[in-house]
């Protein structure tokens, strides 16, 4: 091997490394599992397709089936239905907007969920005024929830199509008189059908892998209701049943990698397709008051729960329960937020740690790894495609080898354990961010830096990281929102809050979500805590949010594989 | 022997560079010239360490630095573009790869220092490359390859960049530093012209192959076959039946060595086209259906479109080519 290749491969491998042991061995190891049964006494034994079998024996199948088909395909299509008008309404009023826009995405999932819950509960919540009906209960609730939070994403990725159009294309669609919904159907919806793609594929797998409106959702309207197979498949494993919850990872694996091939191709898809255009489509522009009014509509409709949970979080504990509910708080309390900081603290610094820590290792280990595999073509298609389909494929799917993995190095419940699994979900997102960042990054750079006389590893230190500030801190932003706001992995490995008695064993790691998740319980119920910790968790996001608003388009920018 | 290569290949798909043997002059300046795609940059990237070739040596003083990483090789190199660190000032720029040798920081000025005296930046060491003028960052450029006193100094493109205006004035610095310095310099460019007033040597590549190598006299005067003599400056190429010369199948020569008059000549046309160029007239002559023949000729001789003319040459002058390679020069 020549120099210069082992510099490289000590870049890339760390990240490389780490990805094989915690990605591809869970993968494999749940196919195995599940074949499996656990005894009372918690031996396992080799039962061959069994789990498989009772699929058609377990009652609560039919139900589960159902709630996660309506999920997986309900959230889609809303996000790209409802997406492609305010892409366009974003598009003609300028994207200064698009910084509004986005605050639902930024916003923790447990918290959307609860703000949501908090809403529409029919005697405490704003819902009182409009129906008298327990919408808790409901499953398009959980969909409510869903779009709430995923449309934003499915219009970043529509409207990053539609700003890419180029501007001769429109000119010339311009000229020949097109306009209005007529250019809409015959150049702007052809011409972005990948994105459409895209983002109907990765909604239609946030909608499969649906969890945190359900287990906020489950306390309010009791078990089995709202659950699909990836919140059953968690619960399973959670009472002690692994082999069957594997076997319904197992299935939902293999339908999340279907739906991450579609993905995948629909990034790097040239493919156009033409839209019907009858000809009594109108062909000139809606006045600009239109879109604004659009606009006004959709931003109303995400800034609502937001301003809902802000106002719950400051009324006394006499008028949060009052009814009817007011919708100005006559009084301004600051009781709520005491008791959440009271009983929050260890959660709070649990997560902020956890996070902070986590965000430094997936950027140490993901920027030399991006580097490599954009400028020295590291691992090639093949990695590049593994690092989209993890980025598409959600974390549940993990936790069942994983369990195992840290039951057998004795850290379950502590901040090792969230240290050492987080970066799973933060490696594939910051390398993909990254790669398409270094992709432009000057490679005579590197080489002059060679000349000059450093290795390949000074050269990434002294001379690469410096000049990709921009870059590296968009990607921190990420893996600090999605540990921030993580569920799955502290839900899983972790059954108390930071023991801050002891504070040097780092034991005791149920993160911020989780609290949330209590609070929201049928035993605790409490409505203003729920909103004060709500309020706090979305302050470190928006903050990211508002330092990183020019860059929005840069984060899904470029694609294709 | 400062620097050979010895049976080097390297395969690009379709493309194959295949230089046998090749010494570079020491302490002199050497030219690679070739058209694009010709391999001249791939010879510099391997040479520089950038690449690695597939198989063959290279020997610097005997040594063999095939395997060397760029960064383990005593050559520098000016890239086409500058590759300037944007985000250090001119100085910090130059100091990298002193302060890589872990030298100390008194020893790492008075070389800067030096060195920017040497190159004429020393007033601009302050600023950063998006402060600079493309002559100033090249200057810097040279500076951080130079101040590490490489064994070599490589340089990409150097006036690729510039404005025609400078290029000639950047053309004779270079040169002269090169003398100065007692420098061993390979200046790869596609620009011929360049090549022929700046080059102790020319190495001249097509294709992937040395096709001949030489003082810029050489290769003007005496080409090896007929590539080097249409690359090099303007030429006329006859079929040898034409001038009536059976032991050749075409006829070469330089416009400059052509004489027009008006009744004696072994060739004969119609002036199609002139062209002023200040110093001296280019005239295109209509020989046969569509067959030019350019003539150099004084800027006060008087010719227009449409003369019949006789074409003079002397015989001394005539490049003779049989299968395409030079038999006589």
């Amino acid at each position: 091997m020549r120099k210069i290749n082992k510099y490289i491969f000590l870049l890339s491998i760390p990240a490389v490394a780490y990805l094989f042991i915690f990605t591809i061995y869970p993968i494999l190891s749940n196919f195995i599992l599940s074949l499996y049964t656990q005894d009372v006494l918690g031996n396992l034994h080799y039962t061959g397709l069994d789990n498989y079998l009772w699929f058609q024996k377990d009652p609560y199948l039919l139900r589960i089936t159902s709630n996660t088909l309506l999920y997986m395909i309900s959230t889609p299509v809303l996000d790209v239905l409802l997406a492609i008008p305010l892409a366009v309404a974003l598009k003609r009023v300028g994207n200064k907007w698009l910084f509004l826009i986005m605050l639902p995405a930024f916003i923790p999932p447990v918290t959307a969920a609860s703000m949501w819950y908090l809403m529409i509960n029919p005697f405490f919540g704003l819902a009182y005024y409009f129906t008298k009906e327990n919408l808790a209960s409901s499953i398009w609730t959980v969909v409510l929830v869903n779009v709430w939070r995923s449309l934003p994403m499915a219009t970043l990725i529509i409207y990053s199509g539609l700003a890419s159009i180029p501007k001769e294309i429109e000119a010339a669609a311009s000229v020949d008189g097109i306009r209005g919904a007529k250019k809409l159907m015959m150049i702007d919806l052809p011409l972005i059908v990948p994105q459409i793609m895209a983002a109907f594929v990765l909604m239609t797998i946030t909608g499969l892998f649906t969890f945190d409106p359900i287990y906020i959702g489950t306390s309010q309207a009791g078990p089995r209701i709202l659950d699909n197979l990836a919140y059953y498949a968690f619960d399973q494993f959670y009472s002690g049943v692994p082999g069957y919850a594997a076997a319904i990872i197992v299935l939902m694996s293999i339908i999340s990698t279907a739906l991450s091939v579609i993905y995948i191709r629909a990034l790097g898809s040239r493919k156009l397709v033409k839209f019907p255009a009858p000809s009594f489509l109108p062909s000139s522009d809606l006045p600009a008051w239109v879109h604004k009014v659009v606009m006004a509509l959709y931003l109303f409709f995400f800034i609502v729960p937001m301003y809902w949970v802000i106002a719950v979080s400051l009324k006394t504990p006499i008028e949060l329960i009052s009814i009817p509910p007011t919708v100005i708080p006559k009084t301004f309390s600051s009781a709520n937020y005491m008791l959440m900081f009271g009983d929050g603290l260890p959660y709070i610094i649990t997560t902020l740690a956890v996070s902070s820590i986590n965000t430094l290792t997936t950027l140490v280990l993901s920027a030399p790894l991006a580097y490599t595999m954009a400028l020295h073509k590291t691992g090639g298609r093949k990695l590049l495609i593994y690092i989209l389909y993890l980025n598409a494929t959600p974390t549940l799917i993990y936790i069942i080898p994983l369990f195992a993995i840290l039951k057998y190095l004795g850290i379950i419940n502590t901040w090792w354990a969230l240290m050492l699994t987080y970066p799973i979900m933060t490696i594939p997102v910051t390398t993909w961010i990254l790669y398409n960042y270094y992709l432009k990054f000057p490679k005579q750079l590197e080489e002059a830096s060679q000349m000059d006389g450093l290795n390949p590893l000074r050269t990434f230190i002294r001379t690469v990281i410096p000049l990709s500030k921009s870059g590296l801190s968009v990607a921190a932003i990420y893996a600090f929102l999605y540990s921030w706001g993580a569920l799955v992995f502290p839900l899983a490995f972790t059954y108390s809050p930071y023991d801050l008695s002891h504070p040097l064993s780092f034991s005791g790691a149920q993160t911020f979500s989780i609290f949330i998740g209590l609070l929201m319980s049928p035993v605790s119920m409490s409505y203003g805590g729920v909103a004060a910790a709500g309020v706090i968790s979305s302050i470190p996001p928006l903050i990211f949010l508002y330092f990183g608003r020019n860059n929005l388009q840069k984060i899904w920018g470029s694609g294709g594989v | 022997m400062p620097l050979r290569l010895q049976n080097i290949r390297k395969k690009y798909g379709k493309f194959e560079l295949a230089i046998d043997e090749h010494t570079f002059m020491d302490k002199s300046y050497n030219v690679v010239l070739g058209p694009s795609g010709s391999g001249k940059t791939t010879t510099l990237r391997i040479i520089a360490g950038l690449e690695f070739p597939d198989s063959g040596r290279i020997l610097l003083d005997d040594e063999d630095i095939t395997d060397l990483p760029p960064f383990k090789r005593n050559i520098g190199l000016v890239f086409q573009n500058y590759a300037l660190y944007p985000h250090l000032t001119a100085y910090e720029n130059i100091a990298v790869p002193l302060k890589i040798k872990k030298m100390s920081k008194e020893e790492i000025d008075k070389r800067i220092k030096r060195v920017a005296e040497i190159l004429g930046i020393a007033g601009e060491l302050e600023k950063y490359p998006s402060q600079l003028s493309g002559g100033q960052q090249q200057r810097v450029a040279i500076a951080r390859a130079l101040v590490k006193e490489p064994r070599i100094l490589l340089l990409d493109e150097p006036l690729s960049n510039l404005d025609a205006r400078i290029r000639i004035e950047v053309r004779g610095f270079l040169k002269e530093l090169q003398r100065e310095l007692e420098m061993t310099v390979i200046h790869v460019t596609h620009d011929q012209e360049e090549a022929m007033s700046i080059a102790d040597n020319i190495v001249l590549l097509n294709a992937g192959k040395i096709v001949q190598s030489g003082s810029p006299f050489e290769i003007y005067r005496k080409p090896k076959d007929i590539f080097v003599f249409n690359f090099i400056g303007y030429s006329n190429l006859l079929p040898a039946k034409l001038l009536g010369i059976n032991n050749a199948d075409s006829v070469g020569f330089r416009p400059e060595d052509a004489r027009l008059s008006n009744n004696e000549g072994i060739l004969k046309g119609k002036v199609k086209r002139l062209q002023y160029l200040g110093s001296y007239k280019l005239i295109e002559i209509e020989i046969d259906e569509g067959r030019l023949v350019l003539v150099r000729v004084k800027p006060d001789e008087d010719w227009k479109e449409g003369d019949i003319v006789h074409i003079d040459v002397p015989i001394s002058s005539l490049i003779l080519f049989k299968d395409g390679v030079a038999t006589q020069g």
